[in-house]
């Protein structure tokens, strides 16, 4: 069944771009809905699978999409903070710049 | 079987009828996701900085969502359509998201950037002026050192013309300071007037009084023993007064002068033969150091 297969790897590629110790509520959901899937599978209830595997598809997706976008807000927070520091420590040296002879 | 949706059969005026049949088959439904799949949708379009940054997902997320507001026969159609046009608005909304912080992270690089060539513009200014206080340090040291330098010549030349000066006024240096002494020939026997021929050495003296303003002179006249003590005494007098005059008529301060007459006792030479006692007749001038 392709629903199953383009969940899996989509499955795939969110664990792949996982935010470290960010816990993902679409992953895990996606995860679910794909073993659900395979037990419906199992019994043949073969819509309510391919609906499950569109469903687990589709939380995988927005896991992949949120988990890219948070990286790089933090790359930007990390970003913003250093140029922060880096302009207070120049904000520091300047004035006993001045006052050597 | 009558159709459930658009046929003219469900137009029929007897609405009781038309319930009861209805109820037979399953009536058209929306899920209420679908709903909140708009709510979200429109919600995401009228953000301006996300609105146009995921424009084919939200092309994607807009289809999802029509498809979702139609309504279905079956509840779990509707449902899973719903579902979707949700997910599709959430990934759309998390894609624009990124682009956005993907656009902020370039003008953060840029005024890091920014920070950075402040930073080194500032080092930069901070070794210039290092650079230029040792600079300054290292010529006034010269500076320093040439002046100390003319001024040692100058001291130099300073000593070198005032040796000359005491040569020329034919002085020797004593422990009582420079001693001039001038002979008999600037008087006339028994006078206390100036010759005309004193004026060259004692001219010569003005000249150095002149140019060392600061020292004093002590003139002292000396007789021989010839004649009595206290008329030797008091020419000795006039003749240390009339040298005194003399440079003061030349223009040399009174109170830097004092004329002493010392008579026959201080001989420097014997008063038994003439050439001893012409050495005795003198005015011996004391220059102070």
């Amino acid at each position: 069944m392709s629903a199953l297969r383009d969940a899996e790897s989509a499955i795939v590629r969110a664990e792949a771009v996982r935010v470290a110790n960010y816990p993902s509520l679409e992953l895990t959901e996606a995860r679910q809905k794909l073993v659900a899937a395979h037990a419906a599978v199992a019994r043949e209830e073969m819509t309510l699978a391919s609906r499950l595997a569109e469903q687990a598809r589709l939380d995988a997706e927005l896991a992949t999409a949120i988990a890219e976008t948070i990286k790089i807000q933090r790359v930007n927070e990390e970003m913003r903070r250093g140029t922060e520091v880096l302009r207070q420590e120049l904000e520091r040296q300047r004035p006993t710049t001045e006052n050597r002879p | 079987m009558i159709p459930c949706r658009n046929s003219p059969a469900s137009r029929v005026a007897f609405a009781a009828v038309l319930s009861a049949v209805l109820a037979g088959c399953a009536s058209a439904v929306k899920d209420p996701g679908a709903d909140r799949a708009r709510a979200a949708l429109l919600e995401l379009q009228a953000d301006n900085e996300l609105a146009t940054r995921a424009p084919v997902a939200i092309r994607d997320a807009e289809n999802a969502v029509r498809a979702a507001e139609q309504p279905q026969d079956d509840p779990a159609v509707a449902k899973q359509l719903a579902y979707v046009a949700e997910r599709r608005v959430a990934i759309a909304k998390a894609l624009a998201e990124r682009r956005h912080a993907e656009d902020q992270l370039g003008s953060l690089t840029a005024e890091r950037e920014k920070v950075l060539l402040g930073a080194r513009t500032a080092e930069a200014e901070m070794a210039r002026q290092r650079a230029r206080t040792a600079q300054d340090r290292a010529q006034s040291a010269l500076d320093e050192a040439r002046s100390q330098q003319a001024a040692a010549e100058e001291a130099r030349a300073e000593t070198e013309m005032l040796r000359k000066q005491i040569e020329e006024l034919n002085a020797r240096p004593t422990d009582r300071g420079l001693v001039m002494t001038l002979g008999d020939v600037l008087f006339a026997t028994g006078k206390a007037e100036l010759q005309t021929g004193a004026r060259n050495s004692l001219d010569r003296l003005v000249g150095f009084l002149e140019r060392y303003p600061e020292r004093t002179a002590v003139i002292e006249g000396h007789t021989d023993s010839a004649g009595s003590e206290s008329y030797n005494l008091e020419l000795s007098q006039r003749r240390a007064d009339s040298v005194r005059t003399y440079l003061v008529t030349r223009g040399i301060s009174p109170i830097r002068i004092v004329a002493q007459g010392k008579g026959e006792g201080y001989p420097i030479a014997s008063n038994e033969t003439a050439a001893g006692r012409q050495q005795n007749r003198r005015v011996e001038i004391i220059i102070s150091d």
